[in-house]
C-alpha cells in the first residue's frame, strides 16, 4: 500500500480520482444508484461498511476508509501470525531453524578466519598493511547480491566449484553468508587491538609475558570488543536476503530461511505467515541488540 | 653474569627517542645493587623514558645497558623477568584482581603455592585477601595501584621499578607504599628505583639520588 494513503493530507482529490477503475462514476457501489434498476444509493448498506461519520463521497471519508482497512488487515495478519508462532507451524519453524543452521555455520567459519586475521591485521605491521585495511573497510558495505552474484557464478555447474554441487544448498548459502560476515569480524577486531591501552604491552611485558602467551593475553583483553564484533556480524548474516535468496533457491523444508520465506509470503498475499517470520526475526534481533548493549556496558565499565 | 660485585645497571651512551625526537641521553650512569634509588627532575626529564629503558621495555637508539654484568642487548626477554616496572597510571588487565596478581607468576611457571602467595602479595599492601575474588572495574583507584603494586611484588624481582608510586594517592597509602618498598629490599633483596616529584617521600624511602633535566645527568649524590 503507499504509505501515501495513510497521510491524507499528502493525497489530493485528483490524485484519489485516478486511483479508481476507468469508466466508473466516482465513489463505490453503496454509494451509486444501481446499475440496473436504477434504485437509490442504500444508507444502511453504505453506513454498515465501516464506522464513518463523514459522508462517504467525501476525501476525508474514503481516506478513513482506507486507513480503516489497512489498520483491520494488519492487526488480522498480526494475531494470525502470534497464534502461527504457538500452533508450532511447522512450515514455519523449518524456516527458523534453517536460519539458525545457516548462521551457525557461517559464523563458525567466519570467526575462525576473522578474529586471527584481524588480530594479526591490527597487531602486527607489514607491507600492504594500509591497502589491506582499505580495502576490508570498503567490503563493510558490499551489497548482498552482488556477493550472491559472485558466489553463484563460483558454484553454479558452469563455475570452477560446480563440480561439489553447493548451489542450492545451506553450505553454498553459508560460503556467500561467510564472504558478508567476514570484512566486519576483521574490521572491528583490527580496530579492537588497535586501539588497545598501550599501556596493555608494557604491562603484559613488564610481567614476564612474551611470545604466544603475549599474543594469547592481548587478544584476551580485547574479548568484549571482539565478541561485539561477532554479534554484529551475525546480525548482518540473520538479515540478509540477496544471498540467501540467489545461493539458496528459497526451497522450501530446505533452503527457506526467514528473510527469503517473509519476501515470498508477502509476495503471495499470505500476510500473517509473513508476520509471523517477522516477529521471531524481530525477537532475535531483539536478542542480539540486548547482547550487544550488554556487551558495550561491560566494555566501557 | 658476576652478579655478586656488579652494578645493578651499567649504563653507557645510552640514547632514546620517541620517533626523530631524542628524549634521553646519559654517557654514563651505575647504580649500584645495595639500596634504593630515586630519580628527580621536572617534568620531561626523561625519568619515565629511563626507567622504561631499565625495564627493558624501550629499545634504546643506541648505547648500552648491562644488567647485574651482563650484556642485555638481544636478551632482553631474559631480563625482562628480572626488572619489573609499575607505570605512573598502572594498567590492570581485565580480569580479577586475583588473575592480575598471579599472572606474572603464570607467565614464569612459578605456580607453586598460588593461591598463598597472591594473598601475601595482598597484605603487603594492605588489602584483604577476599579482595581477590573483586573484578577489575570494582576498584577505585588508589585500589588498583595497590594491586598493580602487588602484582609486581609477589615476584620478587632483582629490581622493582616505581614510576611516580605516590601520584593521586592519599597520605596514609603514600606511608604504607614506602614501607612496602623499603621492606621488599629488606626482606628479598629487591632494589627499588623510585622517580617520583615527592622529595619528602623519596627521602624517607631512598638513600640515593639521581637528579636529571632535559634527558641528561644533572647530579648524582648519596
Amino acid at each position: 500500500m503507499p504509505s501515501g494513503l495513510l497521510h491524507g493530507t499528502m493525497i489530493s482529490k485528483r490524485s484519489l480520482r485516478a486511483m479508481e477503475p476507468k469508466g466508473t462514476p466516482h465513489g463505490s457501489m453503496a454509494d451509486r444508484a444501481h446499475p440496473e434498476t436504477g434504485a437509490p444509493p442504500d444508507p444502511a448498506r453504505r453506513e454498515g461498511r465501516f464506522p464513518c461519520a463523514f459522508p462517504a463521497r467525501s476525501v476525508r471519508g474514503r481516506l478513513f476508509f482506507r486507513r480503516w482497512r489497512f489498520l483491520d488487515y494488519l492487526a488480522d495478519g498480526f494475531f494470525k501470525g502470534i497464534s502461527l508462532i504457538f500452533s508450532m507451524e511447522e512450515e514455519v519453524w523449518t524456516a527458523v531453524f534453517t536460519t539458525l543452521k545457516l548462521s551457525g555455520l557461517s559464523m563458525v567459519v567466519t570467526l575462525l578466519l576473522g578474529v586471527p586475521g584481524g588480530f594479526c591485521l591490527g597487531y602486527f605491521s607489514f607491507p600492504g598493511k594500509k591497502i589491506l585495511r582499505v580495502t576490508v573497510d570498503t567490503l563493510l558495505s558490499i551489497p548482498t547480491v552482488v556477493v550472491g552474484l559472485f558466489v553463484y557464478a563460483f558454484i553454479s555447474n558452469r563455475g570452477p566449484l560446480g563440480q561439489y554441487g553447493l548451489l542450492f544448498t545451506i553450505p553454498g548459502m553459508a560460503i556467500g553468508q561467510t564472504i558478508l560476515a567476514l570484512p566486519i569480524v576483521l574490521a572491528l577486531t583490527a580496530s579492537a587491538v588497535e586501539t588497545m591501552d598501550s599501556r596493555l604491552r608494557f604491562t603484559l611485558l613488564t610481567l614476564g609475558a612474551g611470545g604466544k602467551r603475549l599474543l594469547l593475553s592481548t587478544l584476551w583483553e580485547s574479548r568484549h570488543q571482539i565478541l561485539l564484533a561477532a554479534v554484529t556480524a551475525y546480525g548482518r548474516v540473520t538479515a540478509e536476503v540477496g544471498v540467501s535468496m540467489m545461493i539458496g533457491g528459497n526451497i522450501k523444508w530446505h533452503t527457506r530461511t526467514i528473510t527469503t520465506a517473509i519476501t515470498l509470503e508477502t509476495g503471495k498475499g499470505e500476510f500473517s505467515t509473513g508476520v509471523a517470520l517477522g516477529l521471531l526475526l524481530l525477537a532475535l534481533s531483539f536478542v542480539l541488540n540486548w547482547s550487544l548493549a550488554f556487551l558495550r556496558r561491560r566494555t566501557e565499565s | 653474569m658476576n652478579s655478586a660485585a656488579a652494578p645493578l645497571y651499567e649504563i653507557r651512551n645510552l640514547a632514546c627517542s620517541y620517533g626523530d625526537d631524542p628524549v634521553l641521553f646519559i654517557d654514563r650512569l651505575d647504580i649500584p645493587a645495595d639500596g634504593p634509588t630515586a630519580f628527580i627532575g621536572h617534568n620531561g626529564s626523561g625519568k619515565s623514558t629511563l626507567l622504561k629503558a631499565l625495564a627493558f621495555l624501550l629499545k634504546p637508539a643506541s648505547g648500552t645497558v648491562r644488567f647485574l654484568g651482563g650484556e642485555t642487548a638481544g636478551r632482553e626477554n631474559e631480563f625482562r623477568r628480572q626488572a619489573t616496572l609499575l607505570l605512573q597510571e598502572p594498567y590492570l588487565l581485565r580480569r580479577t584482581v586475583f588473575e592480575n596478581i598471579a599472572y606474572g607468576l603464570r607467565a614464569r611457571n612459578d605456580t607453586k603455592g598460588l593461591r598463598d602467595r597472591v594473598a601475601e602479595g595482598l597484605e603487603m599492601v594492605g588489602l584483604p585477601a577476599d579482595f581477590s575474588k573483586r573484578e577489575w572495574f570494582q576498584l577505585s583507584g588508589g585500589e588498583a595501584r595497590r594491586v598493580a603494586l602487588a602484582s609486581r611484588l609477589v615476584l620478587r624481582t632483582r629490581a622493582l621499578l616505581l614510576d611516580e608510586p605516590t601520584a593521586n594517592v592519599d597520605e596514609e597509602n603514600a606511608i604504607l607504599i614506602a614501607g612496602v618498598v623499603k621492606n621488599s629490599w629488606k626482606q628479598w633483596g629487591t632494589v627499588p628505583l623510585v622517580a617520583s616529584h615527592d622529595l619528602q617521600w623519596l627521602e624517607g624511602v631512598c638513600s640515593r639520588t639521581v637528579s636529571m633535566r632535559r634527558g641528561k645527568i644533572e647530579s648524582t649524590a648519596g
